[in-house]
């Protein structure tokens, strides 16, 4: 009877464990973003064009929480050298970079992320490393460093080594950068003897087993393949604890948990995949062992993380498993003409299917670009992200690889993978605690411009502020900081580069200042990028590429390089059409403002005080006079005393719009509204409060258009055509049919061209196609 | 009887032997959605760009009838003004005047929303949609909002609209609201 009762509780415990993880996952939404560049190597002077991908963690559907995507191109030590947010919409977006000739030679990282994702730390961010040469800076030679060192880590299976009990280790060997070598490792003792050895399988990556024993000490020695060795420690043995060991036998994945010195005989398995759970169960250890036996069908698709929790429902192991996924959007091209000539029009079918071949429409990006012997970094593809790195802390060498499911060494070093690159930093604190703190609120909208209000006493709540932008659309906002002192304000329609003036409404005693706050991430994850290195015999392909970049900068920068899509906005105030509207140029001109104001404007009353002048409005709605502050604009900008317009210049400003009611803004009221306009939506040359922020301010980045000639039949362009990216179209979508045609022209530049397509679908289905074709020089005649 | 039994069968059927892993797996994320979106507008709170608008004038007190579709008290429904889709907002419509109004957070006080920025709104189970009228090659009698009651291939829609009485009832002026609904089919 007593037994039964405990069980009972344990079974609760049990209970628990998924009710908070089953909490935490409907509060802790997961994205995960992608994105399609057109090449990996770049020189100054070109544009790097790239898609966004945008899709839940869970099901891989694109996904329309976030609609702004950070995306930066960093250095080697992390500093944004371009920076840019992209709208989203429908789960996509896309973007370029110029890359200008200011940029030094080397490696570049580009990092994309969401508001939302910054919540969940850099490791979840997409990174890719890609080039970038300048070819008018003369490349140093790089001093190839003399001491290679080599880094060992360990990883036992379940997270700790414990003595007396056989231990599957993963292991990784990497050198200075962060790339997999093959090295033979050696265990030692005490006396140096050689107790056992491992060498890695692929990529440094590599298992073996061993059972360490308390007494001995032992440490590590790696040889390479010239014969230099080095000692490296090995990971500490506990004399208690738990040991998971992951069995795989056909259609059945055992998981034996060994315990060693623990209190308690109840341990729980929770096997979770992209959040969904797919079991909890629970066992008593007997003889200090227990087992649970799992069928693989009950397993979803992608990286399953097996994890053991003790009594307490401390997690005490945990361990990743790899199913290989089915969603692979099939993608077929077909080119009509195999061998191109100069200046030809080739059109490419593309055919979008599922993995049974039925054809299922997507959204695709393509890329058209000349292969040349320049060294690359591999871009990851989309299907591999999103089932693979996507999951895992860290990056990964040629993810590719591991999903050859039908060679059996690609399957067990895809093990070693999840072995060594688990313990992600998925912390089962925030899954246990009762409130998850997200201070960074999704961009539902647009751009969020957060800030907050300060002063020598540090933060201030409840302040008033607004935020505006002076130009021909009257827009502004208001925004009241909370508990926090935090202001953000959400911005309609804000593209480009633009001034915007924030101010509070307060008086000078108190010294409010407002901060505006950097929206882009300040914590980057530990990744190195790969070293930098260009051999000697690519000089002349470099050489030739910067030609070409240069003659089609001189032949089309007008025509082709400089064109922009302009974003549709909605141009009107944000009060909508003003109960009267002046234009100044109707009537008779007059020298100062207060004559403007008394003479033409019914309805507005002017009243001259100590304190200077005061506007009041007369009610349209109710009639009477209108009582608290009217809000008076300037182009748009709010200004908090009727002295500083009536100090204005008449002859600056174009028009006034008079709103006769009372009226709401947010958290703001007002007794009407002045809005005044000058010729050039520049404030008429008013000085402004000193206490207010002015600022330039990028807002979501304006479209760049991919523009190239296109030759019809009578090709009579006598420009030379030197492009090597043929063609980029960021957005192709296939027809219920899967079906879709994209045509461009080749230019005047003989070699191999690669075709990259990749893209997904509404119901979680990725992938990406690669083809090549050959642009011949035409015969001499 | 008979087609209670079915449904409360297929219901069975859907819930727990077919489905039962989809639908447990899929509406976890759907509320992930629901909360991510639910942060966002709470932070927003009372900056949301519904709250833009003129105060909605108090209607006199002695009145007995009212200028609204429906009735005189808040319904919770949808509006897509300002570009953005406010759902579960508080709403009436003034069907004399065609403006809505809804509920200023803040301060309480009811305004009226601009009507160029309003596209459509929902409540009470009647979606309203703005219709230009040269859209439709002036077939219809003005631009308004106009309750789509029938949205497929052939289209069905109501204009609600209310026009002011007064009228002089034992020396006093009383205000009436007589309703009037007209209908159009495309």
């Amino acid at each position: 009877m007593f037994f039964f009762q405990l069980a009972l509780g344990q079974e609760q415990a049990l209970d628990t464990l998924v009710k908070k993880f089953k909490r935490y996952r409907v509060n802790a939404l997961q994205e995960k973003i992608y994105a399609h560049i057109d090449r990996n190597f770049y020189l100054t002077g070109e544009t790097l064009w790239f898609k966004v991908y945008i899709v839940d963690g869970n099901f891989h559907k694109p996904r329309n929480v976030s609609k702004v995507a950070y995306v930066e191109i960093l250095d080697k030590a992390n500093l944004p050298v371009l920076q840019a947010k992209i709208q989203l919409e429908g789960g996509t977006g896309n973007g370029s970079f110029f890359l200008p000739a200011i940029l030094n030679s080397g490696n570049y990282k580009f990092r994309l992320y969401t508001n939302w994702m910054k919540n969940f730390g850099p490791e979840y961010f997409f990174h890719h490393a890609f080039t970038i040469v300048n070819p008018f800076v003369r490349l140093e030679r790089i001093q190839s460093e003399i001491t290679i060192s080599y880094n060992a880590d360990f990883f036992p299976e379940g997270g700790n080594m414990v003595a007396g009990i056989p231990n599957k280790i993963g292991f990784k060997i990497t050198d200075a950068t962060g790339k997999g070598v093959s090295c033979t490792g050696y265990i030692l003792n005490d006396s140096n003897d050689t107790l056992s050895s491992f060498s890695p399988s692929k990529f440094g990556i590599g298992h073996f087993f061993f059972t360490p024993s308390l007494a001995t000490r032992y440490r590590v020695i790696l040889k390479d393949g010239q014969g230099k060795t080095s000692f490296h420690p090995f990971p500490q043995v506990h004399p208690a604890g738990y040991v998971l060991h992951l069995q795989d036998s056909g259609q059945f994945l055992r998981i034996n948990v060994t315990a060693q010195s623990v209190k308690l005989p109840y341990v729980y398995l929770f096997v979770r995949a992209r959040q969904i759970i797919a079991k909890a169960e629970l066992q008593t250890l007997r003889q200090n062992k227990a087992r649970f036996i799992l069928n693989k069908n009950e397993l979803p698709e992608g990286i399953s993380h097996f994890t053991i929790f003790d009594e307490e429902l401390e997690p005490v192991c945990e361990r990743l498993y790899f199913t290989y996924p089915q969603k692979l959007l099939e993608i077929e091209l077909k080119g009509r003409q195999p061998q191109n000539n100069y200046r030809k029009r080739v059109a490419l079918s593309i055919q979008t299917s599922n993995d049974s071949g039925i054809p299922i429409p997507a959204n695709l990006s393509m890329s058209v670009f000349k292969i040349d012997s320049l060294p690359e970094n591999q871009q990851v593809e989309i299907f591999h992200h999103l089932w693979l790195n996507a999951d895992l802390v860290g990056a990964i060498e040629s993810p590719e690889y591991y999903f050859n499911k039908s060679d059996p060494a690609a399957r067990q070093a895809m093990d070693n993978l999840m072995l060594t690159h688990g313990w992600r930093k998925f912390d089962w604190k925030d899954v246990m605690e009762r409130q998850q703190n997200f201070t960074h609120v999704p961009e539902h909208n647009g751009h969020i411009i957060s800030g907050f209000v300060s002063n020598d006493q540090g933060r201030q709540s409840r302040i008033l502020t607004y935020l505006a932008s002076p130009g021909r659309i009257v827009r502004a906002y208001g925004s009241r900081s909370n508990e926090q002192g935090d202001i953000l304000f959400d911005i309609k329609d804000f593209y480009g580069s633009r001034r915007i003036i924030i101010q509070t409404v307060d008086d000078s005693t108190h010294n409010y200042r407002v901060n505006i706050e950097n929206p882009f991430s300040s914590s980057f994850d530990e990744s190195h990028l790969p070293e930098f290195k260009i051999s000697r015999n690519s000089e002349n392909t470099l050489l030739s590429r910067s030609i070409a970049m240069q003659v089609q900068d001189v032949y089309y920068y007008d025509q082709y390089s400089n064109r922009y899509i302009n974003p549709v906005v909605d141009s009107s105030a944000f009060y909508g059409e003003a109960d009267a509207t002046y234009f100044l140029d109707d009537y008779t001109r007059f020298q100062i403002m207060e004559e403007v104001m008394r003479e033409y404007v019914p309805g507005v009353l002017v009243r001259k005080r100590k304190d200077g002048f005061h506007f009041i409005m007369v009610d349209l709605v109710n009639g009477g006079l209108l009582r608290g502050d009217l809000m008076i604009l300037l182009d748009g900008v709010p200004l908090f005393d009727a002295d500083e317009i009536m100090g204005l210049d008449p002859l600056r400003i174009k028009k006034l719009e008079v709103v006769k009611r009372q009226y709401y803004l947010g958290q703001a009221a007002f007794a009407g509204i002045l809005s005044y306009s000058a010729y050039h939506g520049d404030l008429g040359g008013l000085q402004l409060d000193p206490r207010s922020i002015s600022l330039n301010y990028d807002g979501l980045q304006i479209k760049r258009q991919f523009a190239s000639p296109l030759y019809n039949q009578q090709a009579s362009n006598r420009k030379p055509d030197q492009r090597y990216l043929l063609h980029w179209e960021p957005d192709i979508t296939t027809g219920a049919n899967g079906k879709q045609v994209v045509e461009f022209y080749t230019s005047d530049v003989p070699g191999q061209y690669m075709v990259v397509v990749e893209g997904l679908n509404d119901k979680g289905f990725s992938g990406s196609k690669k083809y090549t074709f050959t642009v011949k020089a035409p015969d001499k005649q | 009887m008979l087609r209670k039994l079915l449904i409360s069968f297929l219901f069975l059927i859907s819930s727990t032997a077919v489905f039962p892993q989809l639908a447990s797996h899929t509406t976890f994320l759907y509320e992930a959605i629901q909360n991510a979106t639910q942060l966002y507008q709470r932070a927003i709170g009372s900056q949301a760009k519904i709250y833009n608008g003129s105060r909605y004038p108090e209607s006199d007190a002695s009145v007995e009838e009212h200028p609204f579709f429906l009735s005189d008290d808040w319904f919770m429904g949808d509006a897509f003004y300002d570009g953005e889709l406010f759902k579960n907002v508080p709403l009436m419509y003034d069907i004399v005047t065609s403006n809505l109004v809804t509920e200023h957070l803040s301060s309480g006080h009811p305004i009226q929303l601009i009507g160029a920025k309003l596209k459509r709104f929902s409540f009470a189970g009647h979606y309203f949609e703005k219709i230009e009228n040269e859209s439709v090659g002036g077939s219809l009698p003005k631009t308004d909002f106009y309750d789509i009651l029938y949205g497929g291939k052939t289209k069905l829609i109501a204009l609600h609209q209310k026009i002011v009485r007064e009228l002089i009832e034992s020396l006093e002026v009383v205000t009436y609201f007589p309703e009037k609904t007209r209908y159009f089919w495309e």
